[in-house]
């Protein structure tokens, strides 16, 4: 069982970082795979044989609890600043030499769509799921995972199409997402 | 790959903040061992949250750098199958006896709750003591035989509320654990909602929406790490009572030979569809064993249905000092 879950570490101890760090600071996102690997190791039975997208549920979970942690003791964020921080896009922003203008526009869009619309764009986009496997991230069935993913990449492209400071709340309210946390 | 998957990927190419490079091995840097070690370092068959939430993981995980990482695993052989075939061996299935006038399964957990309210809190103390017995399916494939450990593990823990404490296990005649917790190592008691639906709400942080057998593991968890109190295993009974996808098994004579009653579940959700049994003391309310049987092999070695584990709730109850043991209720 050690050697199995030791080879599930070295295979996917990478990737559950990588989701942490889209999320959230360096430190934290150590705390967040290292938690996620643990609840693995207590519950190998129930792995499925393609773990990933569980895996990514759980760090889904214990970097929302980290999340909510912070914000009781910082007092700092807003409920809905702390949603958007659980799915949304990195707290600490990372430059890149091959960054670009488009991207730079990309991500200030992508800020200002709601937590449900980031988190489900994120996972297709930069987890690499389909959209079974991020409908079980996201503990939904497949159809509403497609259809949250179209309405999403609508309401991006809306804001990708519009003025750069088009705030989320100019949203009409047919457009505007419901958050859920 | 859907067409609206690939919109997507080509609408937000080039805005993933965090590059592969930037974490290619990590897994293997000093704090990826670390963590690695620290986890192997945990009993298995501590299903909940053991060590807390913690911001001082990467802390500990440096300290422990230096520590062998411990990846052997003792197999014992088990018996061939016929016709060349090899089977892992697994514990007995249990036997459920049912009766056409058995209420359902949420009814039955709904008069098991009325039970658990009445009954007397236990008495107090500084620690709360978990005595458990567990096995879980761990097997390998070579050279046509299956290779695996019919012996149960058997821990005790001692939690204080500010997460120090002692844990031992024992499988066979093999100590595989014994060490002792500062403060803040483990994370035990808590203070649950004893409300159905508050308590589902606060589960449901740790416990990832995957359906019934979900709840049945997080009811395993909470008895895993702290003395359940009457009033929130009445909780617990309710808020499993609220979901539909379970059935009354019927009573059961658990392995320690205990008479309980039983609760099933089942799902695909590990890959295999696999039955989730929690049996509870029919006079008390309390829980005594949560069982899990595969119904479906795959390429698994195993002849379905089959035992894929088991935890039995030996004893729990409060103590003052590490290493005693609650008296007998």
């Amino acid at each position: 069982m050690r050697e199995r879950f030791s080879g599930l570490y070295e295979e996917h101890y990478e990737h559950v970082l990588r989701y942490a760090l889209r999320r959230t600071d360096a430190e934290m996102a150590r705390d967040v795979a290292a938690e996620t690997f643990t609840v693995a190791w207590r519950r190998m039975e129930q792995l499925p044989a393609e773990p990933l997208p569980w895996l990514y549920g759980v760090a889904r979970r214990v970097l929302a609890n980290e999340l909510r942690g912070q914000h009781r003791r910082d007092h700092l964020t807003s409920r809905l600043e702390l949603a958007a921080s659980v799915a949304g896009v990195p707290t600490v922003q990372r430059d890149h030499a091959e960054e670009v203008t488009a991207t730079t526009h990309i991500r200030a869009a992508m800020a200002k769509l709601s937590p449900r619309d980031q988190e489900v764009l994120q996972l297709i986009a930069w987890e690499d799921l389909d959209i079974a496997d991020a409908a079980k991230v996201l503990g939904c069935s497949n159809t509403a995972c497609k259809v949250r993913l179209h309405r999403a990449r609508r309401r991006l492209e809306l804001m990708l199409r519009v003025a750069p400071d088009l705030s989320h709340d100019q949203l009409s309210n047919a457009e505007r997402p419901e958050v859920v946390l | 790959m859907s067409n609206a998957v690939d919109m997507t990927r080509q609408l937000l190419r080039g805005s993933d903040p965090v590059p592969v490079e930037m974490t290619t091995g990590t897994a293997r840097d000093p704090i990826g061992m670390a963590t690695l070690t620290r986890i192997l370092a945990i009993p298995r068959n501590q299903t909940g949250p053991g060590l807390r939430p913690k911001r001082g993981w990467r802390l500990a995980a440096i300290v422990a750098t230096g520590a062998a990482v411990l990846l052997a695993v003792t197999f014992i052989l088990v018996p061939h199958g016929g016709g060349g075939s090899a089977y892992a061996m697994t514990p007995p299935l249990l036997q459920y006896q049912t009766t056409a006038a058995a209420p359902t399964g949420q009814d039955l957990l709904r008069q098991l709750a009325v039970l658990a309210e009445r009954q007397p809190p236990k008495p107090p103390g500084r620690y709360d003591y978990v005595k458990t017995r567990g096995w879980y399916l761990d097997f390998r494939v070579a050279g046509g035989s299956a290779t695996g450990q019919l012996d149960p593990t058997f821990r005790q823990q001692w939690i204080a509320p500010d997460g120090s404490g002692r844990l031992e296990e024992t499988r066979g005649s093999r100590t595989t654990l014994n060490d002792s917790f500062a403060a803040g190592g483990l994370a035990g008691h808590q203070e649950w909602s004893t409300d159905p639906a508050a308590l589902r709400a606060e589960l449901a942080k740790s416990h990832p929406n995957y359906g019934t057998f979900e709840w049945f593991t997080a009811v395993g968890d909470v008895w895993n790490v702290q003395v359940v109190s009457p009033r929130l295993q009445a909780g617990l009974l309710r808020m499993l009572a609220d979901e539909r996808e379970l059935t009354n098994a019927g009573t059961v004579t658990d392995r320690i030979g205990r008479t309980g009653v039983a609760v099933s579940t089942e799902s695909r959700n590990s890959g295999l569809n696999t039955r989730y049994t929690l049996i509870f003391d029919p006079n008390t309310g309390m829980l005594l064993d949560f069982e899990q049987v595969l119904l479906e092999a795959g390429k698994l070695p195993v002849k379905v249905p089959a035992t894929s584990s088991y935890t039995v709730w030996i004893t729990t109850g409060h103590v003052n000092s590490l290493g005693d043991l609650p008296h007998p209720s």
